[in-house]
């Protein structure tokens, strides 16, 4: 195995780029082409992820996160660009790339429904080059880990979601990968569930020093997770950093003030609007979007003696989903998202 | 047990990872017969009823002996010999369009080695049922000569890898156009013709016969009329020739089929059509 940069480093991607292309002419005539023109899913994506870390990769439908996911596991390949997992091509090397990365697709349907719990996972041990006395050790040690001893032998058909989530997070972590790639981990699970999974994988993590791909459309579970963030679009990484970093930066808290009366609060409205806000009347509510630059004591102050009237005042975070909304709106990839 | 499981990666000699692989999916298939125990139990069943369709045929229209352990002969074998053709073609598109291939391919086996294993249970059951339709002939008065039934199980185990090369060009077919059974399915109609199923090859007119010798069923088949029939049909080749011929498809048809099987995964990996 080739010593690949700093020894923290797990995945390494440089500069992965993925274009589908239709299939020949000739090839419709057995199967429609699903694509009628060049598609970048891909477009020069930087990325690291480092022992003991969560990368939460985040963006709308097509935006490039199941191609990335697929070149490392080596279910496609790359048009250019290099992928390594532990110092590893993931072009030239994939059967070993694939020994220390474990994959938890999307969906149940992966599973073997009439099989048990356990049934499932010597399949892939075996696969895997798993002796049976390793099986013997390692099929409970998993199943501890994702709380499903009591359901070893249960057929999976008659798990819970949740419970079929977990047994996709054990069949992942059977071999012992430094790497999971997780797709979607929570897709059809329950809320109380899905933080349950989530905290399962952040203590997995913890514990084994994992490096961690996960993407998720639930946005409090990204923020949750505490974790680095690479915000996708159209196969481009716009924003590369941690959830923390971006707040800093691109958060714009909102302000809400409830004044003594109607009046007043067309008079604030009014001042806020001199000032430069944007602010919103509902009510004896008004609610304004601070910019950058304002804090919530310059607000107060420029509403002078109409300051004594504000009953209540509270700041209100910008949820992730806005924060995420800004910087696809900003049009260009923004600081922070180099790689590092 | 925490990361120091496993500490690197392990290299596995070549031989253990057929074998991993082979003993996953005959697990798998043993699996699967156990999870639909009335299906498995009556598809063995089955194979009674055209046992009993030829007896009576060839009752009604007063054949001898011989002429009913020919048909029988050649319908058992092209029966025992279709799973090993078809088996895979669907195992694969089930396994396609189930989403359970992707997480078979992203274990760390060879990929070549994946059809090939994914057809063993299937081809050994044909060639149970194959027997148990000899069997069940031969309990109806069909004369077989017990004595070369070794030769004549080992003449069906190399029609079944034979047809297992084949199918496994079928299946390369399938990963790039999502579709295998037209191929296989005029393959194998074809082959019932070709390979004489109900008919010695020497009744079809030489411009039709010449089709004959590139179909695994005509040496299977002639092979084993020669060796379980009292009196089998006069064919030209002797039931060793047929099988010298039947180890060199083998051996040419597997290469051929493992050398495309292995180019049309990574065309579809390249093209991210590999279980779209």
């Amino acid at each position: 195995m080739a010593v690949y940069g700093n020894n923290r480093d797990v995945i390494v991607l440089q500069g992965l780029t993925k274009r589908y292309d239709p299939t020949p002419t000739w090839m419709r005539v057995f199967a429609r082409s699903h694509i009628t023109e060049p598609v970048f899913a891909l477009n020069g994506v930087d990325l690291v992820v480092r022992a003991g870390e969560i990368c939460a990769i985040v963006g709308p439908n097509g935006a490039g996160k199941t191609s990335l996911f697929r070149i490392i596991v080596g279910l496609t390949t790359a048009t250019s660009g290099s992928g390594h997992v532990l110092g590893l091509d993931v072009a030239t090397e994939s059967e070993r790339v694939r020994q220390v990365v474990g994959w938890m697709p999307s969906e149940d349907r992966s599973l073997l429904m009439r099989a048990t719990c356990r049934e499932n996972l010597l399949l892939h041990g075996r696969l895997q080059g798993m002796r049976k006395h390793e099986m013997a050790q390692r099929i409970p040690h998993v199943l501890e880990q994702v709380n499903l001893i009591p359901q070893a032998d249960a057929v999976v058909a008659s798990l819970s979601a949740g419970m079929k989530a977990r047994l996709r997070l054990a069949r992942a972590l059977l071999p012992g990968p430094r790497a999971l790639i997780l797709d979607e981990p929570t897709g059809a699970v329950d809320p109380i569930a899905a933080h349950g999974l989530l905290t399962l994988i952040m203590d997995l993590v913890a514990q084994e020093q994992l490096a961690v791909l996960i993407s998720s459309h639930r946005l409090e579970e990204i923020e949750a997770l505490q974790s680095q963030a690479l915000l996708m679009e159209k196969g481009r990484v716009r924003y590369h950093g941690d959830l923390g970093t971006l707040r800093e930066q691109y958060e714009r808290p909102e302000l809400e003030m409830v004044l003594v009366d109607e009046q007043i609060a067309n008079w604030v409205m009014t001042t806020l609007t001199g000032s430069g806000l944007n602010p919103v009347l509902d009510g004896i509510t008004v609610r304004c979007r601070l910019t950058g630059k304002d804090s919530v004591g310059e607000v107060l102050a420029a509403l002078g003696p109409y300051a004594s009237h504000v009953q209540h005042v509270r700041e209100i975070p910008m949820p992730l989903r806005d924060l995420i909304a800004h910087v696809y709106q900003s049009g260009s990839d923004l600081a922070g998202s180099s790689a590092r | 047990m925490t990361r120091s499981y496993p500490s690197s990666v392990r290299d596995r000699a070549f031989a253990r990872k057929v074998a991993d692989t082979i003993s996953a999916y005959v697990r798998i298939d043993l699996v699967e017969e156990r999870m639909f125990p009335a299906s498995t139990i009556l598809r063995y069943f089955a194979v009674i009823f055209p046992v009993l369709l030829y007896y009576f045929q060839a009752n009604f229209f007063q054949m001898s002996d011989d002429a009913y352990t020919l048909i029988l002969v050649g319908a058992a074998i092209t029966a025992g010999l279709q799973d090993a053709l078809t088996a895979l073609t669907q195992r694969l598109q089930f396994a396609q369009e189930r989403g359970t291939l992707e997480t078979y391919l992203v274990e760390p086996v060879p990929w070549a080695l994946i059809p090939m294993a994914m057809n063993i249970w299937r081809s050994l059951t044909g060639a149970m049922l194959a027997c148990l339709m000899v069997f069940f002939g031969w309990l109806l008065g069909a004369p077989i000569r017990g004595e070369n039934l070794p030769a004549a199980l080992l003449i069906l185990f190399l029609g079944i890898a034979a047809c297992n090369a084949i199918g496994t060009l079928a299946a390369s077919f399938l990963i790039l156009f999502k579709r295998g059974e037209p191929v296989i399915m005029l393959y194998s109609l074809a082959a019932g013709v070709l390979g004489g199923t109900l008919f010695p090859i020497s009744v079809l007119p030489d411009y039709v016969r010449w089709a004959s010798y590139l179909v695994p069923h005509a040496y299977v088949i002639s092979a084993e009329r020669q060796l379980l029939m009292a009196n089998p049909p006069h064919d030209a080749l002797s039931p060793l020739m047929n099988g010298v011929i039947l180890a060199v498809f083998v051996v040419v048809g597997f290469a051929i089929a493992l050398y495309l099987f292995d180019r049309a995964l990574n065309i579809a990996r390249k093209w991210g059509i590999l279980s779209i």
